[in-house]
């Protein structure tokens, strides 16, 4: 207890210390010449804000600075306490590299108390804490395991097993080992995972094999094949096949793997950063709505895509990200380097994205970006990063505010969070775009009890879940205050209110109210009767149905621009006002139309008006689920969620009943033709939206066909 | 109806066949020259330098008298060593190297004047006053250049007359001019390197490399904002001043781009085996250009290169070499040779010491929401009010002169929607009151007071300024669209677009401004874009004319002065920098390019004591100390950036770093920087730089005229030197006797 205690001690003086000395004792590093940022994320919308730089700019070592020959087509990078392998593939050796820069050994063979084996196109390089070195030697198909003076006490070559499939290629290119003495082995080509060898070199398993993705249609399709297919379809057939790791990385014995997002190999959007446990089963987990959810579904990448450039002449258009190496830190922060752009991606043990920094998209030429980047290893408080066509590796030292920043978070995520708190108000006042900040300082309000100021930052935070967890906590006292103070005044008000209209008034207040505005209403409650007269004494009011349209519409609105924090986060630049009213009259006004047309086809009996007029009036229901949701909305919390949903049920089927019972007296149909009549209604309207969707993109073709043509003239000139 | 549509078909196939013609008839003016090379011989000489003509080598040769010393196209030393041949022949005995348009292609390729014009080409020469014309021809290409080498007092200057090149079968796309006069032989001891200006400057070594030649190229001014840019894959510092050297031991030269420095790039090339010597010279691009689409598909776009038609504009090219004097030749002399070179008939009285500028910044436009409808509206982020509370505060506790900037006050907030921020003020940051009581306090406090105007960007018609009449064109003749490219996809996303105010609008619309300024009786007016940026603008068809910006900003200069206002310029172009009264965010460092070898502050160097400066904005920059100490380095003032509110939507603006502005949070740093800059700052501020030396890696000593020095460590540990202990990331100050 006490020796815990004394840690947290420690690591809040340590933390407040770097807050402390942040301007008076940085790193000799340079600033770095590019963007810094990360992304706000709430309710499942990610949007990104500059930050301050996290990591500087150290320095970039290039061969010939080490005094050798250039690096020529490096593949591979590890760094262990300070010491960087760069796997230099066509000069096929392996050079190491003191943590100052400084060259020490270059490896071109190991020894076995017989001969001299020489390294050829060797992979990447593993080091394990008792100092024995796994050499991936892939030009030799073979893992040399051999001890710091280079004497071999073990080839791994292809294992020789059942389970290996017929015409298996071993082309080991990254090795890892966890505490138990386990190698990982990831062959170049193999879809089936890692090879998994024991702490005897035995060949045990595949290990933690990517899903393979598959939509229905694609099941349906195969289905289909199998049944109806030609031999010669089947066996042209392609096999859908699991994206193969790019790189993988280990941490605490978890196995933490990479899958590539190329534009034109593979297309692995979600999911790319797994952490498999043993079973090979992937255990990292990302917060969506509030709640721990697997990786596999998280989109660990930029909201976008960028545009490359090849020798000033070809564009390159949408590339998305594209992690082709990672590395974990022993805080378990996971960094993802970019082959595309050049950039590197840290995500916490959560997913949340702490910073994006790096660059270059093919032209680094400043420094700390990349012209290819390859490989990305960390080593305490550094980042390396190999660049393939640049010949060099570029090193990155977290600064003093990434200390801080990082070291903030691994309280917070270590569930240390009055500890947090005053290291995250430091982050605050040197960046205020960062949002695991807010969220951070209401976490620890939310544990010291202080929901109200939990509330505050949550809110800041656009932290919906805990917002709402404060604001449950919250409610709670002020409910029972509420019964305390607001029942007595209530009973009191409304028999004041009783006495009033029965002793002074009499009884005799009534609301005078227009004919047709009482047929509207009534046909909330009575809408048999009221149904009726609208179609056979004419008692319907298009202008009234237009005013009850023009309601749902804003109800619809303030639906979504008026709710409660706790239930929706709210962004005036994102929200399209068209989208709700092609939702809400869009859809009112294509019922109407189609119904008319088909109705008129099925012998039904209602006019345009008549529908229009019914239509409108059976909003009423949805109306009222509107207003009150919004309502509600700031009384419930959202694990009273429930209520409003049983509001919504109730309204939603009340509004389809009175349809069901409006359009059986308008088209005078029983309840069979009127069902009928809904689904050749409903498939009219899907047809009636692909042919104004048809048309808008003919339209839109026409346009860019005019434009083409304008500007190849135009520019001609 | 049948005849309308025969007849649009028609005029569209006649627009097609009249579009497909490669070339302009009138620039096909080529004709082969006679070759006529004179013999070698003296062709001008004064007391200092004589000009000569070798025949035999075919280069000028530019003699320093005293000792006998020879700059040349061709280095004298290449000559020594004998190692002729190969590469290093085609390259180094090349006094002119061009870029052409491939016709069939659109790409551009090179041509050397060894190959193309003395093998397979032809030549003539002929003696001009003070120095000899020769004429460059590259018959295969059709393309002659004529190049004057003229004797100037104390140097050679290059130079070539547009209108006088004629061209062929082939378009000229540029021309490198003496690639090898600034040059030095590869692997020269780390006292003689290349320099290169960008950002705040830069020198490059001649070490050969495993990895091979180092190659630079920027574009002087940065980039032309009338070209179409939707991608930008770097965030570079740009080129401010048209100026290049190389020192070579004890000797060396400068390049200043005296003409034509709108269309020019400054170009190095740095531990070319082949070749075995490094430089840097300057390129000129021929005529205005663009790059155009003419193919698409799924997967890519070709690019072709499009020129502007017509140069009768076009300026002079022009680069004049000063040799510096013997001993004297280190960066620190080239940056005063530059300014004894530019400043001759801008030379100031005095200036005024300022310790530090504040920018406050006003407003943004944030989206709220009515019913469902989504519109802009103002926010503020610093009112008038909070500028008075926090200046007050700040002239209370530190008691030095600052100066203060008002920047996105107008009606617009920091957004580029209005040409001049709408010129007024808008309501949000408080009424005329108010700002009567800030300019008030100002004057009561000795503080100036600046508002910041963007007379160079706009989106909506405003103050006479429309965008469809008054937007500047680019080369293709249609308007110069200003995509919004975003920061960190570094590509344009939205499709907003903004356009460049034309350059005859932007005289007229800084008299708006300037009356609106005298109005409001604020002492001093900021134009932080207008200095920094530069454009071309292709409305009358005047070929290249980025060229009319230094026109431009005399008269704005001229005006300002005539109506006593001071005048702010932001990461000011040498030809703006050399008249403003303070230039804000001058580059504190180049733009890193990994052929760099070490950072130098040229920039400061060169206008120290001149004009007053401030460097980037500490509290925004990644590392606070490293900026404050920086400033201390070269004596310019501090730059901070300020806003008193911050909101989400501010923190979400890309554009700004908001999110470490605010000022509750920084003020401790602010003032504390300033209370320990002030006295120092004050004492230099009015000095030059005459030396700065690197006493160790990491440690800077900086003299000033004075007789004040001050010793910088950049090293995150402390270091002992003949002048004291200095802390880790500190400084010490050194005084003469007397001081």
């Amino acid at each position: 207890m006490f020796g815990n205690l004394m840690k947290k001690k420690f690591t809040i003086i340590l933390v407040t210390m770097f807050c402390v000395l942040s301007f008076c004792a940085t790193a000799m590093a340079e600033s770095i010449p590019y963007e810094t940022y990360t992304y706000w994320q709430y309710d499942d919308s990610k949007k990104v804000v500059s930050m301050k730089s996290c990591f500087d700019y150290v320095k970039t070592i290039y061969g010939s600075s080490l005094g050798i020959e250039a690096f020529k087509n490096p593949s591979g990078l590890y760094v262990k306490n300070g010491k960087i392998y760069v796997s230099d593939t066509e000069n096929n050796r392996i050079v190491e590299i003191h943590s100052g820069g400084t060259l020490s050994r270059v490896i071109t063979e190991c020894y076995s108390e017989t001969q001299a084996l020489s390294l050829k196109e060797p992979g990447e390089v593993f080091v394990t804490d008792t100092g024995d070195i796994f050499i991936c030697d892939t030009g030799n198909a073979r893992v040399i395991v051999c001890d710091d003076n280079l004497q071999i006490k073990k080839i791994i070559e292809k294992p020789e097993s059942d389970i290996i499939p017929e015409g298996f290629e071993f082309k080991p290119i990254s090795v890892l080992v966890d505490s138990r003495g386990y190698i990982y082995v990831l062959s170049d080509g193999c879809y089936y995972g890692a090879l998994l060898f024991d702490k005897n070199y035995e060949f045990d398993c595949f290990y933690g094999a990517n899903d393979t993705e598959g939509s229905v249609l694609d099941a349906f399709n195969k289905i289909k094949d199998l049944i109806f297919g030609s031999n010669e379809k089947k066996s042209a057939s392609v096999r859908t096949l699991p994206y193969q790791f790019a790189d993988f990385a280990i941490n605490n014995d978890f196995i933490y793997t990479v899958t590539r997002n190329t534009k034109y190999l593979s297309n692995a959007s979600t999911g790319q950063i797994r952490k498999l446990n043993s079973g090979g089963s992937n255990i990292l987990r990302s917060i969506k709505n509030g709640k721990l959810v697997t990786s596999n579904s998280y989109k660990f990448q930029d909201e976008g895509y960028y545009t490359g450039e090849i020798n000033s002449a070809i564009i390159i258009k949408d590339l998305p990200t594209d992690f082709i190496s990672m590395s974990v830190d022993s805080d378990g922060y996971i960094y993802a380097l970019d082959y595309s752009t050049g950039k590197i991606f840290v995500y916490d043990s959560n997913c949340n994205y702490m910073t994006i920094f790096g660059g270059g998209i093919g032209f680094g030429v400043q420094d700390g970006t990349f012209v290819t980047p390859v490989s990305i290893s960390v080593d305490g408080e550094k980042i390396y990063v190999l660049d393939q066509m640049n010949l060099s590796v570029t090193v990155f030292e977290k600064n003093d505010f990434g200390e801080m920043y990082f070291g903030a978070q691994k309280l917070t995520l270590n569930g240390e969070h009055n500890e947090a708190r005053e290291v995250w108000r430091n982050v605050l006042k040197e960046d205020a775009n960062i949002q695991l900040s807010y969220t951070g300082i209401a976490q620890a309000y939310y544990a010291e009890e202080d929901y109200e100021s939990a509330c505050e930052f949550a809110q800041l935070g656009n932290n919906q879940d805990l917002y709402a967890k404060a604001l449950q906590e919250t409610r709670n006292g002020q409910i029972s205050k509420l019964f305390k103070n607001l029942v007595p005044v209530l009973a009191v008000l409304i028999v004041v209110i009783y006495i009033l209209y029965r002793k002074v008034f009499k009884g005799k207040i009534r609301l005078k109210m227009n004919k047709k505005v009482k047929i509207a209403l009534g046909s909330l409650l009575h809408p048999f009767i009221n149904f009726e007269r609208i179609k056979y004494s004419n008692e319907g009011s298009v202008m009234i149905a237009s005013v009850i349209l023009a309601i749902y519409f804003v109800s619809s609105v303030l639906r979504h621009t008026c709710t409660a924090f706790s239930f929706q986060v709210f962004d005036a630049e994102e929200y399209s006002v068209m989208m709700t009213l092609v939702s809400s009259l869009g859809i009112v006004i294509l019922w109407c139309v189609v119904n008319w047309l088909i109705c008129t086809l099925m012998s039904g009996k209602g006019t345009f008006k008549q529908i229009f007029i019914a239509t409108s009036y059976c909003m009423m229901p949805l109306i009222v689920k509107e207003f009150l949701y919004v309502a509600l909305s700031y009384v419930l919390v959202p694990s009273q969620q429930m209520v409003l949903t049983l509001i919504e049920a109730f309204c939603l089927i009340y509004a389809l009943f009175m349809i069901c019972v409006s359009f059986m007296k308008i088209h005078e149909y029983n309840f069979f033709q009127f069902f009928k009549s809904v689904v050749v209604c409903i498939l009219g309207m899907i047809l009636l939206v692909f042919i104004i969707f048809l048309l808008l993109t003919l339209a839109q073709q026409s346009y860019s066909f005019l434009s083409v043509i304008f500007n190849e003239i135009f520019n001609r000139r | 109806m049948k005849k309308y549509f025969l007849l649009i078909i028609s005029l569209l196939l006649l627009g097609s066949a009249v579009g497909c013609e490669q070339k302009d008839s009138g620039d096909l003016n080529f004709e082969q020259l006679d070759n006529h090379i004179i013999s070698s011989d003296v062709l001008a000489e004064n007391d200092s330098f004589s000009l000569y003509w070798d025949s035999e080598n075919k280069c000028v040769l530019f003699k320093e008298k005293t000792t006998g010393y020879i700059w040349s196209s061709v280095p004298q030393s290449y000559y020594e060593s004998g190692a002729h041949g190969g590469r290093a022949s085609v390259v180094m005995e090349s006094p002119i190297i061009i870029e052409y348009i491939d016709p069939e292609t659109g790409l551009t390729a090179e041509a050397f004047a060894y190959t193309s014009v003395y093998a397979n080409g032809s030549i003539s020469t002929q003696v001009i006053e003070d120095g000899i014309e020769v004429i460059y021809g590259f018959d295969d290409y059709e393309i002659s250049i004529p190049v004057q080498y003229t004797l100037q007092e104390d140097s050679l200057r290059v130079s070539i007359e547009p209108k006088e090149i004629t061209t062929g079968k082939f378009d000229l796309y540029s021309i490198s001019v003496s690639p090898y006069m600034c040059s030095i032989m590869n692997n020269a001891s780390e006292d003689s390197y290349l320099f290169v200006p960008s950002g705040s400057g830069a020198l490059i070594y001649s070490d050969e490399r495993a990895e091979g030649k180092r190659v630079y190229s920027e574009e002087v001014y940065g980039r032309d904002y009338s070209r179409e840019v939707k991608f930008d894959t770097t965030n570079e510092k740009k080129i401010n001043l048209p100026v290049f050297g190389v020192k070579n031991d004890d000797r060396g030269i400068i390049g200043v781009i005296d003409s034509g420095d709108g269309q020019a790039l400054i170009e190095a090339e740095a531990g070319d085996k082949d070749v075995g010597y490094s430089s840097v010279y300057v390129t000129y691009f021929y005529k205005g250009h663009d790059a155009v689409e003419i193919t698409a598909s799924n997967e890519g776009k070709s690019l072709s290169k499009k020129q502007a038609d017509g140069f009768a504009d076009n300026s002079l090219m022009s680069v004049t070499y000063y040799p510096l004097e013997k001993g004297k030749s280190s960066y620190v002399d080239m940056a005063h040779k530059y300014y004894e070179v530019v400043s001759t008939d801008n030379e100031k009285a005095s200036i005024e010491t300022v310790t530090a500028n504040i920018d406050f910044y006003g407003g943004i436009e944030v989206y709220k929401n009515f019913l469902g409808v989504s519109y802009d509206t103002l926010t503020a982020l610093t009112s008038f009010d909070d500028v008075s509370n926090i200046i007050q505060e700040i002239a209370e506790q530190t008691d030095t002169p600052i100066s203060a900037n008002l920047v996105g006050f107008g009606k617009d907030g920091v957004s580029k929607k209005l040409a001049a921020d709408g010129i007024g003020v808008a309501k949000v940051y408080g009424d005329s009151q108010d700002l009567q009581n800030l300019i008030k306090k100002c004057q009561d406090s000795g503080i100036t007071l600046y508002r910041d105007f963007d007379i160079a960007n706009y989106s909506k018609t405003s103050n006479g300024v429309s965008t469809k009449w008054n937007s500047a064109k680019n080369v293709l003749g249609t308007r110069a669209y200003q995509y919004i490219i975003d920061p960190y996809l570094r590509s344009e996303q939205d499709g907003e677009v903004y356009y460049l105010v034309t350059h005859e609008k932007v005289l007229s619309l800084f008299d708006k401004v300037v009356s609106r300024v005298k109005k409001d009786n604020i002492s001093g007016v900021s134009l932080s874009s207008f200095a920094d940026i530069t454009y071309s603008d292709y409305t009358e068809n005047v070929g290249y004319a980025r060229a009319d910006i230094k026109n431009m900003t005399s008269q704005i200069l001229n005006t300002a002065k005539e109506n006593n206002l001071s005048v702010m310029l932001s990461n000011a172009n040498g030809y703006a920098a050399i008249a403003s009264d303070i230039i804000c965010n001058t580059p504190l460092s180049s733009s890193k390019q990994n052929i760099f070898d070490k950072e130098v502050p040229f920039y400061q160097i060169a206008f120290h004591g001149c004009t007053v400066m401030t460097g980037e904005s500490l509290n925004t920059s990644d590392d606070m100390q490293k900026t404050f100490l920086k400033c201390m380095d070269t004596g310019i003032s501090l730059q901070f950036s300020v806003i008193e509110k911050y909101t989400k939507e501010a923190g979400f603006n890309t554009d700004y770093d908001f999110y470490a502005m605010k000022y509750d949070e920084c003020k401790e740093d602010m003032i504390s920087y300033i209370n320990e800059s002030k006295e120092f700052l004050n004492r230099v501020y009015d000095s030059k730089i005459v030396a700065r030396t690197e006493i160790e890696n990491g440690v800077y000593k900086t003299d000033y005229s004075n007789g004040i020095s001050i010793i910088v460590n950049y090293k995150d540990t402390s270091v002992t030197t003949v002048y004291g202990e200095i802390g880790a990331e500190d400084y010490i100050i050194v005084k003469e006797e007397g001081q």
